[in-house]
C-alpha cells in the first residue's frame, strides 16, 4: 500500500476534520446553553415555591444540589473550551509550520480566539522596527477610520499598560477606567494581553466586547497561549522578511560594486617626469569615491578624486554621470573652470537636491612640471615639497550638483623633483580610531613622506595600512571592508 | 537624530541634536521642513549646536533644506554651527552659501526679529 505522497490530500483530510470538529462544537455550545437555561429555569421556580411547601432542609438540599450541578457545567464547559483551544493551537501551530505569510496566520488566530474567548471587536498589534511607529497587523470589528485610535492606543491606554507591565489586563468596565482611549462607541469591557517573545515585549493582543465584565482570568490565560502562538509567527515572519531584505541589499550592494569597479582605472599611466598610483577599497556599504586618470595629450593627464554623497546603486549611478560628463567635457574644453561649471550645471539638472559630489580635477603638464587644477568643495590635495614645506590644493569652488550656475577658480603649482603630491578622500583622513579621534593630514603626511623614496605603490600601501592600524579593532583590520570608502592617490615628481 | 522646532516672531526654529546622516533621519529633516513650509514659514534658523557628528548624507540635508526653503522664497539662517561641521563647510567651500552666527540670538537679530 502506498500512502498518499500529496500533502494537499492531507491537508483536505485534516481540514474535513477540523470542519466535522467545529460541527461538534457547535453541537456542544448549544448543549450547554440548553442546560444553563434549564438550570436557571429551575432556580427561579425553587425561589417561588413558598417555603412552608418543603421542609428547609429538603429546600437546602435542592439548593446544593442546583449548586453542585452549575459547578459541573462550568467545569465540563471549562474542559470542552480547553479541549477546543488544544485543537485550534494544533491548527495555528501547523499553519506557522508551513505558512511564511504572516498576515495569514494572525487572521488564522484572530478567527480561532473567537471561538475560545469571544468578542466584538479584536486586533493583534506588533511594535514597528524601531521600537517606536506602531504598526496594527491584523484587526476585526474597528472601523478603518478608527484605526489611528487604535495604534495610539497601543502606545498608551490599556493596551500601553500591558505592554509597560508586561502582564495581562481584564477591564470589567471601560468608562471606569482613566486609562481607556476609546476607538468604538459601543465598547465596554477590555482585555489585553502582551505579546512576548525572548522576554520582550514585541506587541499586544487586545479583545474588545460590547456586554459589561466580558473577560475574567481565565479568559486571560486562553488568550495568553494564542497570543504566545501568535508571537512565535511575528517573530518567524519577521526574521523571514530581514533575510529577504538583506538578500536584496546584497543584490543592489553587488551591482554597485560591479558599477564602481568598472569605471575606475586598471592601471596607473605611464607620464614623463612623473610616477603616479592609485587606488580605491571599497566600503562594506559602497561608497560613491571615484578617481580617474583622462589622458589628455602625450604630455597632458588629468587627474580626478572625488567623493560622491551617498552610498550603494544610487551614489555609483551619479559616480557613472559624473565620469561621463567630466570625460566629454574634459576633452572638450580647455579651462578647467568651464569643464567644472559645466559638470556642476550638469549635476545639478540630474540629481536630488539632497545629493552633491566632492571633485578635485587637475591637468599635469609633464614636461613643464606643472598642475592647473580647481578644487570642487573636496578633501584638499597634499602638496609636500622636498624642502618640507606643506601645502593644501584647496583654491576652485563650490561643491558640485547642489546649486545652479557656480563659478570656479582654477590654480596653477609647479613641482620641483622629490615633491609629492597625494590626493584622497575622506575615508582616509576621517578614519577614526576608537576614542574618535581622526587619521588626520598630520598623519597622512608623516607616512607619506617616510614611504616615498620607495615609490608611489609603496606609499600607498604604508598609508593604507596606517590608516588600517590607527582604526584598529574600532573598525574593520585587515583585507576585510571599512565603514567608507578608501580612496588614494599619489605622484611624485622624479 | 532629534529634532525640535519652536516659533519665535514667526521664525520657525529648528534645534537639531545628535548624528546627522543617511538614511530615516534624512526623510524626517525633509518631512520636517516641507510640513514648516507648508504652515506658511518663511524664516528658518537650524540651532546645530547639539550636532556631534554630520556626513556626507547629513550635509545633503542641510544643503536640500536650504533648497526647500529658498524656492518657497524663504531664507535660512545657521547658529552655533560647531567646529566639526564648520570644517567641512570650509572644505566643501559651503560657507559662502550658508548664512551662519554664533547663537540664535544673533541669528534672530539678522532676521530683525
Amino acid at each position: 500500500m502506498m500512502s498518499d505522497p500529496s500533502p494537499t490530500g492531507e491537508l483536505e483530510a485534516q481540514s474535513k476534520t477540523l470542519e466535522s470538529a467545529s460541527q461538534a462544537d457547535w453541537a456542544q455550545k448549544r448543549v450547554f446553553r440548553e442546560l444553563k437555561g434549564m438550570l436557571q429555569t429551575v432556580r427561579q421556580e425553587l425561589k417561588t415555591v413558598t417555603p412552608s411547601a418543603l421542609q428547609p432542609d429538603r429546600m437546602r438540599y435542592f439548593e446544593e444540589q442546583l449548586e453542585r450541578l452549575s459547578h459541573l457545567l462550568e467545569h465540563v464547559e471549562d474542559v470542552q473550551r480547553t479541549r477546543l483551544e488544544i485543537q485550534l493551537i494544533t491548527q495555528i501551530a501547523q499553519k506557522l509550520a508551513n505558512v511564511l505569510e504572516l498576515q495569514e496566520v494572525l487572521n488564522l488566530i484572530l478567527d480561532s480566539v473567537k471561538q475560545v474567548v469571544d468578542y466584538d471587536a479584536a486586533g493583534i498589534f506588533v511594535v514597528g522596527e524601531n521600537g517606536q511607529v506602531i504598526v496594527g497587523e491584523v484587526q476585526r470589528g474597528y472601523e478603518e477610520s478608527a484605526f489611528g485610535k487604535v495604534r495610539q492606543k497601543l502606545g498608551q491606554g490599556i493596551m500601553g499598560w500591558a505592554m509597560e507591565h508586561m502582564a495581562p489586563i481584564v477591564v470589567a468596565d471601560v468608562s471606569r477606567d482613566p486609562r481607556y482611549i476609546s476607538a468604538r462607541t459601543q465598547t465596554r469591557s477590555e482585555l489585553v494581553v502582551p505579546l512576548f517573545t525572548g522576554g520582550k515585549v514585541i506587541g499586544a493582543f487586545n479583545l474588545e466586547s460590547d456586554r459589561l465584565a466580558a473577560y475574567n482570568e481565565k479568559d486571560a490565560e486562553h488568550l495568553m497561549t494564542f497570543a504566545s502562538h501568535a508571537a512565535v509567527g511575528i517573530e518567524r515572519a519577521r526574521m523571514h522578511r530581514q533575510i529577504l531584505e538583506k538578500q536584496r541589499i546584497d543584490e543592489e550592494l553587488a551591482l554597485a560594486r560591479r558599477m564602481q569597479l568598472s569605471l575606475l582605472p586598471r592601471e596607473a599611466p605611464k607620464l614623463e617626469n612623473f610616477e603616479v598610483a592609485g587606488i580605491n577599497v571599497p566600503s562594506e556599504e559602497v561608497g560613491g569615491d571615484y578617481f580617474d586618470y583622462i589622458r589628455l595629450t602625450d604630455k597632458d593627464l588629468g587627474i580626478v578624486v572625488s567623493d560622491v554623497a551617498g552610498k550603494g546603486v544610487p551614489a555609483a549611478f551619479i559616480m557613472a554621470s559624473l565620469r561621463a560628463s567630466l570625460r566629454i567635457e574634459s576633452v572638450s574644453h580647455y579651462a578647467i573652470s568651464t569643464i567644472l561649471s559645466r559638470v556642476n550645471d550638469f549635476l545639478f539638472e540630474s540629481i536630488e537636491p539632497e545629493r552633491f559630489v566632492t571633485l578635485f580635477y587637475g591637468v599635469i603638464d609633464a614636461r613643464a612640471r606643472i598642475l592647473t587644477y580647481a578644487n570642487a568643495g573636496h578633501n584638499p590635495p597634499l602638496l609636500l615639497r622636498q624642502n618640507g614645506r606643506r601645502e593644501l590644493l584647496s583654491e576652485g569652488g563650490l561643491l558640485l550638483g547642489a546649486f545652479p550656475a557656480a563659478l570656479y577658480h582654477e590654480h596653477r603649482v609647479y613641482f620641483s623633483p622629490g615633491d609629492l603630491l597625494v590626493l584622497y578622500t575622506d575615508g582616509i583622513s576621517e578614519a577614526e580610531n576608537a576614542r574618535g579621534e581622526q587619521f588626520g593630514l598630520d598623519r597622512i603626511e608623516a607616512v607619506a613622506r617616510e614611504a616615498a623614496p620607495r615609490g608611489c605603490e609603496a606609499t600607498i600601501e604604508s598609508v593604507l595600512k596606517a590608516v588600517r592600524d590607527h582604526v584598529g579593532d574600532a573598525g574593520l583590520q585587515g583585507a576585510s571592508l571599512s565603514r567608507d570608502d578608501l580612496t588614494l592617490m599619489v605622484i611624485r615628481c622624479l | 537624530m532629534t529634532l525640535k522646532t519652536r516659533e519665535q516672531n514667526n521664525v520657525m526654529i529648528l534645534e537639531v541634536k545628535g548624528k546627522m546622516m543617511g538614511g530615516p533621519d534624512q526623510q524626517l529633516f525633509q518631512d520636517a521642513i516641507k510640513e514648516q513650509i507648508a504652515q506658511g514659514y518663511k524664516r528658518f534658523i537650524f540651532d546645530l549646536g547639539g550636532v556631534d557628528w554630520m556626513n556626507s548624507s547629513g550635509l545633503g540635508s542641510l544643503i536640500g533644506a536650504l533648497t526647500s526653503i529658498k524656492n518657497a522664497k524663504g531664507d535660512l539662517k545657521l547658529a552655533s554651527v560647531t567646529d566639526k561641521i564648520r570644517s567641512l563647510f570650509l572644505i566643501t567651500k559651503l560657507v559662502t552659501i550658508f548664512d551662519s552666527y554664533d547663537n540664535v540670538n544673533e541669528a534672530l537679530k539678522s532676521f530683525g526679529a
